[in-house]
């Protein structure tokens, strides 16, 4: 017996969530059915629009012949970004035609961070204005981002309050004195100090940051000391040093790597700030990411409120057309079963390489869930070019699709009529680069939930 | 000398390297980290190094400075790009997807203003709804500063 609906979403990340209450918000009946768990907990939480328009001519070559094996990389002869962008909406012009800002406008990308701002509420800030922020990484560079969660919110590059940012000598992830010292060499407006802080040491070797954050949100008693005040006693004497040393004048501000709490995120970084004297705030980390994990349940939450129900654990297996090339139903696994779920119209929301919603192999790269067309170079070789972080063909790879978002065949026709494509599987972008990764997956997701419910 | 580095946390997953092994790497070959690489097989798994060149690099931090530190890393980085670029499909496809994710995306190593050539206008960018001075944390945070009472505070 067939499972309908009127929009079947494929798809639980940023692209797939936002298509769904943007269909939902439309009238529509939707049901959103993913296979795996979403990449957003491997995310920083921040919500990035658009900050770089990265060179599209190829770097240099370093000698002839295919780019295999460059010896004596000269960064030099990279050409560098044009950015970081104030303004995400001003460049959307500069971008290539086929990228997703192009084919759904600036208006769609200023809408999609507005349904994002009422869907988390006073988590997330930034909403206040079109500029972005910019701020402090883990790598300790400052990041172009529109949104930013509140977290966040004490650590932003162009208030110039005096920053000391701390590091904890059993995490591996940066050391401090080298972050600060990346931010100083950066030009930031502020002073800037780094301290290793003995802390974690009271946890096993190795214990992962959501370890910590379960301790801090219990405030669990480390060595008979509750957590919370354990670590504010562990940074505190830094504070003092640091200007004892005449590395900054003074500390209004501390950055934590981003592990303090989850659930009680917000009364852990209050007690610090207040047992500190200074303004706390999170640096996004890599994963597992606490940022990330806190958006996660935001967005689910806020999935459940608007109606729409969701099924994970549901791999596609197959899929079934009508004459006119438009699905009719796809054939999803429900532990061991093929069940039909039929739809009116359907939006891919699948991730790209890392999230699986783009496969490949030695002879191409393949959208697997509905078999659509993927623009890519005949040879492997013409895939990468040697600088990593340079104009890479693969980082752009990805299904094509009209203004409607509707996927297009190699011959730049529509192959099906009620499907709409948004987030990481549709190409033409290298958000890695822009940091455009989360607005072109809530202003595809917009657009293609609405444009779904039209089908309707 | 291994035991004297405590703590000794694990710094390449992939192949069970620890914080002393790469700074035993760094005492015999200094800050080139493809030779600490080689002598110790850190970011050699199965992650291609996306996952540690960054915490290879932060071991050079107590020795070296902060340009040093910041192209090693760079060049680390740069490295095992070309090591995995010769199978690049499948598994290795999506995971060097993921490492420039990390990378350029979540830390902004491309973009880093240390490193590209952009004279930035820091007051065109957002400074907070309540700029410097506010927090919604805590209270009004005063700052601590030289003088309101030495390093004890209120502990």
């Amino acid at each position: 017996m067939a499972i309908d609906s009127d929009v079947l979403v494929v798809g639980g990340g940023l692209a797939g969530i936002t298509a769904a209450i943007s269909a939902a918000r439309e009238g529509a009946h939707v049901r959103l059915v993913s296979h795996k768990a979403s990449t957003l907990a491997q995310a920083s939480g921040l919500i990035d629009a658009l900050g770089y328009v990265p060179p599209t001519e190829p770097s240099k070559p370093l000698r002839e012949g295919p780019p295999t094996a460059g010896r004596n990389l000269d960064r030099d002869e990279w050409p560098d970004p044009d950015g970081p962008l104030a303004d995400p909406y001003d460049a959307i012009a500069s971008l290539p035609a086929d990228h997703p800002y192009r084919l759904v406008g600036g208006d769609a990308l200023r809408e999609g961070l507005a349904l994002f701002d009422e869907l988390t509420g006073a988590a997330y800030h930034g909403g206040h204005t079109d500029q972005n922020a910019l701020v402090p990484t883990f790598g300790g560079s400052l990041k172009p981002t529109a949104r930013y969660p509140t977290s966040a919110k004490a650590g932003l590059a162009s208030d110039d309050r005096s920053t000391l940012i701390v590091g904890f000598r059993s995490l591996t992830e940066y050391d401090a004195r080298a972050l600060a010292g990346r931010l100083d060499a950066g030009g930031v407006p502020f002073e800037v100090a780094g301290a290793e802080v003995e802390f974690a040491e009271a946890f096993r070797a190795d214990t992962k940051i959501t370890r910590i954050a379960k301790a801090l949100d219990r405030d669990e008693p480390i060595e008979g000391t509750p957590a919370r005040e354990a670590l504010a006693a562990a940074v505190k004497p830094h504070l003092t040093d640091a200007i004892d040393q005449g590395d900054v004048g003074r500390v209004d501000r501390v950055g934590f790597p981003a592990f303090l709490g989850d659930d009680e995120s917000t009364a852990v970084r209050a007690e610090l700030a207040d047992r500190l004297g200074a303004a706390v705030f999170e640096i996004p980390m890599g994963p597992p990411s606490l940022p990330g994990l806190r958006l996660e349940d935001l967005l689910y939450d806020a999935l459940a409120d608007a109606g729409v129900s969701f099924e994970t654990g549901m791999p596609v297996v197959g899929y079934e057309t009508d004459e006119d090339g438009s699905i009719d139903h796809l054939l999803i696994d429900r532990k061991g079963t093929e069940v039909p779920y039929g739809a009116e119209s359907i939006v891919l929301a699948t991730g790209g390489l890392v999230g699986k919603g783009l496969d490949s192999d030695r002879e191409g790269v393949t959208e697997p869930v509905l078999d659509l067309h993927v623009p890519q170079p005949s040879e492997r070789y013409e895939w990468f070019v040697d600088d990593a972080y340079g104009e890479q063909p693969y980082a752009r790879f990805g299904v094509a699709a009209d203004e409607r978002l509707r996927p297009l065949d190699q011959d730049g026709e529509v192959s099906h009529d009620n499907v709409r494509v948004a987030g990481a599987v549709l190409g033409g972008a290298d958000v890695a680069r822009e940091k455009s990764a989360s607005g072109v997956s809530l202003a595809t997701g917009l657009v293609a939930g609405r444009e779904a419910a039209m089908e309707v | 000398m291994l035991s004297s580095v405590d703590p000794n946390p694990v710094v390449c997953e992939c192949e069970g390297v620890t914080r002393a092994e790469v700074r035993d790497g760094i005492e015999q070959a200094g800050s080139d980290l493809n030779a600490v690489r080689l002598r110790t097989r850190a970011s050699m798994g199965n992650c291609q190094g996306g996952f540690c060149t960054h915490r290879i690099a932060s071991e050079l931090a107590q020795e070296y400075p902060e340009p040093v530190v910041r192209d090693a890393e760079d060049e680390l980085f740069q490295e095992r790009w070309k090591g995995q670029r010769h199978a690049l499909w499948g598994r290795q496809l999506s995971q060097a997807m993921l490492n420039r994710m990390l990378h350029a995306t979540t830390m902004n190593r491309d973009g880093d203003l240390a490193s590209i050539d952009a004279d930035v206008d820091f007051g065109a960018f957002d400074a907070g709804e309540t700029p410097a001075g506010g927090s919604d944390v805590g209270g009004s945070p005063t700052g601590v500063t030289a003088t309101d009472g030495g390093r004890d505070g209120d502990r």
